[in-house]
């Protein structure tokens, strides 16, 4: 239904995939003020967290998002969900090109496209209720009447198993995973097409992970909805699903469906990702893959190949001046390494 | 070597006691590693600290025995535990942010441990000790250096001076490391140290842990909440719910044939990437309220599904099934 | 209950179910005072003065503008004087209990008002500074750090000369730097605020600006304020002590504690009653009023922090 083609090496997105996102970059400038830069001579860093990135996401899908810290993909998912004004490129979603609204028109974006936040414990107001939390959106998108916004939120505290008594109640007094789940119903009760969950189980324990990914897995299915799924769990992702991107230093490196990205992974960089998840069971356990050195800055990004720096499987010299696009090797697999150009 | 015998941590709160720590009894044997796996309120992370005393207030130490080579901990006194924390057991911590002082050179924080515990040059500084302390601190430098190499530190030289927020995670939490190792100790004790890494860092960590174990000989507890890094890394488990130890035994034997429903609840719900994905399983219900759990009967019952009526009014030990294996269920009875 | 389309019957939420409000959480800050020996007792005493304050010409024995010559200088009680003058009267023969109950007025008055000025500029600044940060930050940090450049009192003693002697004069000197402190508190705690994910989901559900910062983040910076606040009040009334002593603050038919120990300079050795007695009145509020202050910042901050992870 959907087609993906490339032209210049980039992906070309025209025909309507739910979701696209064209050559996004987003920067953050960190200018001193006058005096520290005459004085001190400090000079303006730029801090390049995403730094174009073209991809596409299909209604109904979930996309994973994995990358370690500093690769970019938490500006990615805000900057989707317009929590962060994009540098350059392009936003479309379902057929409107939103990177520049504003006023009304952003209103009614964000009555589409959600975020849930990784910290429950500080992705909640401390100082309102559960009810008075969940009545801000209600009343964002329109719902004047009191007595029809608190049986939205019943309904909502219901949808996502928590009993409706714990309206009045403060963040403090729930678990993580209870207060993981008000963030979930905070992000439904504007009914959104489509939902960003940034590290949604990272900070739960193990037991609780399990009940919330099943949780998001069901709404999905019932209210039909489209993640963004970013995490750096490997495990979780792989299980969530559908396709999945691995960001390095503010590109991707690798994009394809789940189970040829995890089992046949093609960037070094994902080899060695997969390399280092540790696992119950003694025969999946891969040879680990040690990397060399640290992530560099993404101020400074090494030139050509980001990843050359610390690869395994380096070309040659291509590799330090020339950087890589993302080329189709197998149907729906991309990979941006000069080893497959 | 380590052995804890019905250790007891109780907190004494406004909504009346909490038992973190409910009775647990352990065994740590020379050179090997032995995993601590709980969730949060399992009460893991206060074991750990028990051992080196370093309980906070309002908790305390209510009972129980500790043997460290045969003598028992709880009763030293302050000066002995001061000989013993650093130089005989040494402890890491999760967050290596926030371990390591932000405005002392690293070198510095590697030295100190040296220096506190006179390592080098044991013999008391006279009043003209001017030149033994400087020999003293030449001889202490090196010494750092050599440890920071050890840890897989590149650059020592350069680096000695440097400040943690000048290190990438990784690297301070090698730093933590080459502190904990200076005084050669005997048994390492490590909280969660690689919770707060990235994947692959957290893969040259634990390399790093499981050379150190090997060369050097060091025992190790090592506290985590995943029980895969556990299943690969550990000799021993201990799975903690609830302030007690619901299952022990040999790694293979608790992962591969897991007992306590707890164990085998956690292992299903864990996300697997095998060729094909299936729904995954959830305990039900929320990590207990370690203030109002029940004064008898098994701390899970609420969660358990393979739980009886019984499972409310009894209060079960832990039971050996099998040589080193144990489990606390009224199902092994 | 069963939930068809979304839609619950409404009268299966019991609304006798006690809802916690303002109300009750400053039920519970009173029950935890209680048990806190320094902060109640500081409360109590601050409220003893209050009601003094309010209810001056009804409690003192007399009016505030009686002097009789005849009857200067004598005593108090404990020294030998009588039970008609209990704390003694000063040179004109003014009742010195009557003086210092009325001027409590005067001290609380000024304490209260010029803290509140002071909070509510400082914070809107701040919350302004702190938020949009950039140039207006720049701005507005500079001009209160050169502020804090000059000394208190002598900034206030310089602003009182030019302006002469009166109440609402008083209050301008006192509030033009006291503003700082809370402009760089709540601009400290703003900041803070504003990394917190709470603020970015408001974002993210759209909400503006302004509405973020009252309603979002003030709550939470609420009793870091009133902290500073309680805190600052004492220093407040020792500020117009000073200035009043220095003859620099209310005119002089207003009686403040600070005025009467500057009356009592020169009687010191002899009648030592009429500087010290108001000296001792304003410490003891001060110093109820810090421990109360104290005290309700221990109350307050661990038990309202959210609790951390583990």
């Amino acid at each position: 239904m959907y087609k993906i083609s490339l032209i210049n090496g980039v992906l070309d997105l025209e025909n309507g995939a739910f979701i696209q996102i064209k050559n996004l970059k987003k920067y953050f400038i960190e200018e001193p003020d006058l005096l520290t830069k005459l004085i001190a001579k400090k000079k303006k860093r730029i801090v390049r967290a995403v730094d174009d990135i073209s991809l596409e996401i299909n209604k109904g899908e979930t996309l994973g998002l994995v990358g370690e810290s500093g690769c970019g993909k938490t500006t990615l998912g805000r900057t989707i969900v317009k929590l962060y004004d994009s540098t350059e490129g392009k936003v479309i979603f379902d057929g409107e090109d939103i990177t520049k609204v504003r006023g009304e028109e952003l209103k009614e974006y964000r009555k589409k496209a959600q975020i849930i936040f990784q910290n429950p414990y500080s992705s909640l107001n401390p100082r309102k209720t559960v009810k008075q939390i969940l009545s801000i959106p209600l009343i964002a998108s329109g719902l004047k009447n009191p007595h029809e916004r608190q049986e939205r939120i019943i309904y909502l505290l219901d949808r996502v198993g928590l009993n409706f008594r714990h309206m009045d109640s403060y963040p403090h007094e729930f678990s993580g995973g209870q207060r993981q789940r008000i963030g979930i119903a905070r992000s439904l009760a504007m009914s959104p097409e489509f939902i960003v969950a940034d590290e949604p189980v990272s900070a739960l324990d193990v037991s609780i992970q399990a009940q919330i990914i099943n949780l998001l897995e069901e709404l999905k299915e019932e209210l039909n909805l489209t993640y963004l799924f970013i995490a750096h769990d490997l495990s979780v992702v792989y299980h969530v699903s559908d396709r999945v991107a691995v960001m390095y230093l503010g590109k991707i490196v690798e994009i394809g469906k789940t189970f040829d990205i995890f089992f046949n992974p093609l960037h070094p960089y994902t080899k060695a990702l997969l390399s280092a998840i540790p696992s119950i069971d003694k025969s999946k356990r891969r040879e680990r893959i040690i990397l060399e050195g640290t992530v560099p800055s993404p101020v400074n990004p090494p030139a050509g190949c980001r990843f050359h720096t610390r690869c395994f499987m380096k070309k040659g010299r291509i590799c330090e001046g020339l950087e890589p696009k993302l080329k189709e090797v197998e149907k729906g697999h991309f990979v941006a390494c000069h080893l497959y150009s | 070597m380590l052995e804890i015998k019905n250790l007891q941590v109780t907190f004494q709160t406004d909504r009346g006691i909490v038992k973190a720590v409910n009775g647990i009894d352990l065994a740590l044997e020379k050179g090997k590693i032995l995993g601590l796996v709980g969730e949060s309120g399992s009460g893991k992370s206060m074991t750990l600290l028990s051992i080196l005393r370093l309980v906070p207030y309002p908790g305390k130490i209510a009972e129980g025995e500790i043997l460290f080579d045969k003598e028992d901990i709880l009763k030293k006194s302050p000066q002995e535990m001061r000989d013993i924390r650093g130089r005989d057991i040494a402890m890491i911590f999760q967050d290596p942010m926030t371990t390591l002082n932000p405005v002392f050179p690293v070198g510095e924080q590697i030295r100190e441990s040296l220096r506190v515990h006179n390592i080098i040059n044991p013999e008391r500084n006279g009043f003209f000790g001017f030149r033994k302390d400087k020999e003293r601190k030449k001889k202490e430098h090196e010494k750092v250096i050599e440890l920071m190499e050890k840890v897989g530190i590149s650059y020592p030289k350069r680096r000695y001076f440097s400040y943690p927020h000048q290190f990438s995670g990784g690297m301070q939490q090698r730093a933590i490391i080459a502190i904990a190792l200076s005084c050669n100790p005997k048994i390492l004790l490590a909280d969660e140290p690689t919770t707060a890494l990235d994947v692959t860092i957290q893969a040259q960590i634990l390399d790093l842990l499981r050379q150190i174990n090997e060369k050097n000989g060091t025992s190790i507890i090592f506290v985590t909440h995943d029980l895969a890094i556990a299943a690969e890394f550990c000799d021993e488990i201990a799975v903690m719910y609830a302030g007690q130890i619901v299952e022990k035994g040999p790694v293979d034997k608790v992962i591969e044939e897991p007992k306590h429903p707890y164990t085998k609840g956690l292992l299903k719900s864990i996300p697997k990437i095998t060729q094909k994905k299936e729904k995954l399983y959830a305990i039900p219900g929320n990590v207990p309220d370690l203030a109002s759990l029940p004064e008898y009967g098994c701390p899970f019952y609420e969660r358990c599904e393979e739980a009886m009526e019984e499972c409310k009014e009894v209060t079960i030990p832990l039971i050996e099934v099998s040589n080193g294996e144990f489990v606390r269920c009224i199902k092994y009875r | 209950m069963t939930v068809k389309n979304g839609i619950v019957p409404t009268d299966y939420y019991d609304l006798s179910y006690k809802k916690p409000n303002l109300i009750t959480n400053l039920l519970s800050i009173l029950r935890k005072i209680k048990k806190h020996p320094t902060a109640f007792a500081g409360m109590l005493i601050i409220i003893a003065y209050i009601l003094m304050a309010i209810f001056a010409p009804f409690i003192s024995p007399y009016n505030i503008k009686y002097s009789d010559l005849s009857e200067r200088l004598m005593p108090p009680v404990w020294s030998g004087g009588t039970w008609a003058h209990p704390l003694g009267t000063d040179q004109i023969g003014r009742d010195l209990l009557t003086q210092i109950i009325y001027g409590s007025r005067i001290s609380i008055m000024i304490g209260f008002l010029t803290v509140l000025i002071s909070a509510l500029i400082g914070t809107i600044l701040g919350a302004i500074a702190g938020y949009y940060k950039g140039a207006i930050d720049t701005v507005l940090s500079r001009f209160a750090d050169f502020l804090l450049s000059f000394p208190f009192l002598i900034f206030a003693v310089g602003v009182m000369a030019v302006l002469g002697p009166g109440f609402w004069n008083l209050v301008l000197a006192l509030t033009f730097k006291s503003w700082v402190e809370f402009f760089r508190l709540v601009r400290g705690e703003v900041m803070e605020e504003k990394n917190k994910e709470y603020v970015e989901s408001a974002q993210a559900l759209g909400r503006t600006n302004g509405a973020i910062i009252i309603s979002e983040i003030m709550p939470n910076i609420f009793q870091s304020i009133f902290v500073l606040s309680t805190l600052r009040i004492g220093y407040m009334i020792i500020m117009e002590a000073s200035l009043s002593y220095l003859g620099l603050g209310v005119p002089p038919d207003i009686p403040t504690w600070g005025s009467l120990i500057n009356s009592g300079r020169n009687y010191i050795f002899d009648a030592y009653w009429i500087s010290t007695l108001p000296g001792i009145a304003l410490v003891i509020l001060v110093l109820s009023i810090n421990l109360f202050g104290e005290g309700l910042r221990d109350i307050l901050d661990p038990r309202l922090k959210v609790e951390g992870s583990e």
